[in-house]
């Protein structure tokens, strides 16, 4: 994959992964990498301040919780980030459906739900 | 073997004079913000080391080979602490133009109890006049509220300003605030020097105390702004989400690094 493919796409899969629930940070990169089978497989350590940002953006919302007597930082998907997730669903439907019409050769695009 | 240890607390020790250890030291004298930010990102990325580590463990890896392939998998501190360069500056250029924003009511007050028409409501050209500042003061507190908003909540709605451009805003911001009160703190002279007696002694003082605790930490804060521009205000992965793109920026180096073109900071 690209890099500069990816980048353009970040926030909202980080967004995606923690739709599912509230994580720390790893296990949202770990998800990342693991959801995509490894094809997203940035630097863990540079994502945190992606992570960071969509936090002063009104996107997630952080705690600092005490496990095993160390700080731990768990991130939650506010209203606003699951609204924001929700258009960029929309938008990445709607491009990678028109993208395929021109690209996908010899194979019918799947009908959308 | 125990479940998936992501979740779990860490069954590692963090060894004060292991390779983790060197790796935050390193990582620490890299990063660029203040101590608590610092000390935040330090106890996150320590945490998301030793979560590392144990996932490397719990899939066979021996002690050192998961420390080891854990400090690997976040990238050398540089790296880091650069993708963390423009998160931080950002933060702390926000908290300074809350700070200024807070604190100008404060010293304000003095000076309008000082200087303001007796006849009150005043008329909007007395004010102005009695206070020449009040104009520039107007437009700094709206300036102030855009660059918050921009770099807020609001950013998705408005033109998001990138790292270097939200600490440029903010230097000139403080710049402006520190003319305000060298101007307020000339009238104030002119006033003594001129009608001594004519007005309350404690308000002279009171007014004249905040605008030069003011100045003191504005001139500092401004002073921060000049060293961060200078030494690299970077941004981090962006995306289209939050708009964020900037010349020169570090997004190309943190995901060319994805692409493994840069290797692993070895311990």
């Amino acid at each position: 994959m690209r890099a500069e493919i990816l980048k353009g796409h970040l926030d909202a899969l980080l967004l995606a992964v923690l739709e599912a629930g509230d994580q720390h940070g790893y296990a949202v990169i770990e998800a990342l990498r693991e959801r995509s089978q490894g094809a997203f497989d940035l630097p863990t350590g540079t994502i945190y301040p992606a992570l960071h940002r969509l936090q002063r953006t009104g996107l997630l919302h952080s705690r600092w919780e005490t496990v095993g007597g160390r700080r731990r930082r768990v991130y939650t998907l506010t209203d606003a980030g699951q609204q924001a997730l929700h258009a960029e669903r929309s938008g990445w439907t709607e491009f990678s459906a028109a993208v395929s019409r021109l690209l996908v050769r010899d194979r019918a695009w799947p009908a959308i739900p | 073997m125990a479940g998936d240890p992501l979740n779990a607390p860490s069954a590692v020790a963090s060894d004060p004079a292991g390779p983790i250890a060197a790796y935050l030291t390193a990582l620490d004298a890299a990063l660029f913000g203040s101590r608590r930010a610092r000390a935040d990102v330090l106890d996150e990325v320590h945490d998301g080391l030793l979560a590392a580590t144990d996932r490397h463990r719990y899939r066979g890896a021996t002690a050192l080979e998961a420390e080891q392939a854990a400090l690997a998998e976040f990238g050398r501190p540089e790296l880091v602490a650069r993708a963390f360069a423009g998160e931080l500056a950002t933060a702390r250029a926000r908290r300074l133009l809350v700070t200024l924003l807070l604190t100008g009511p404060l010293v304000g007050v003095w000076w309008l109890l000082l200087l303001a028409p007796h006849r009150w409501p005043p008329h909007p050209g007395q004010l102005v006049s009695a206070l020449p500042v009040l104009p520039v003061v107007g437009l700094t507190v709206a300036a102030v509220l855009a660059v918050l908003a921009s770099t807020g909540g609001l950013s998705r709605r408005l033109p998001a300003l990138t790292p270097r451009r939200t600490v440029q805003a903010t230097r000139v911001l403080a710049l402006t605030c520190l003319a305000v009160d060298v101007t307020m703190l000339a009238l104030l002279l002119a006033i003594a020097v001129a009608g001594p007696g004519a007005h309350a002694p404690a308000l002279m003082l009171g007014a004249a105390v905040g605008s030069l605790a003011r100045l003191t930490w504005v001139g500092h804060s401004a002073h921060w702004c000049r060293r961060s521009a200078l030494t690299g205000c970077v941004p981090f992965p962006g995306g289209a989400t939050s708009g964020h793109a900037d010349e020169g920026s570090s997004v190309e180096g943190a995901f060319v690094a994805a692409d493994r073109r840069l290797t692993g900071w070895r311990p």
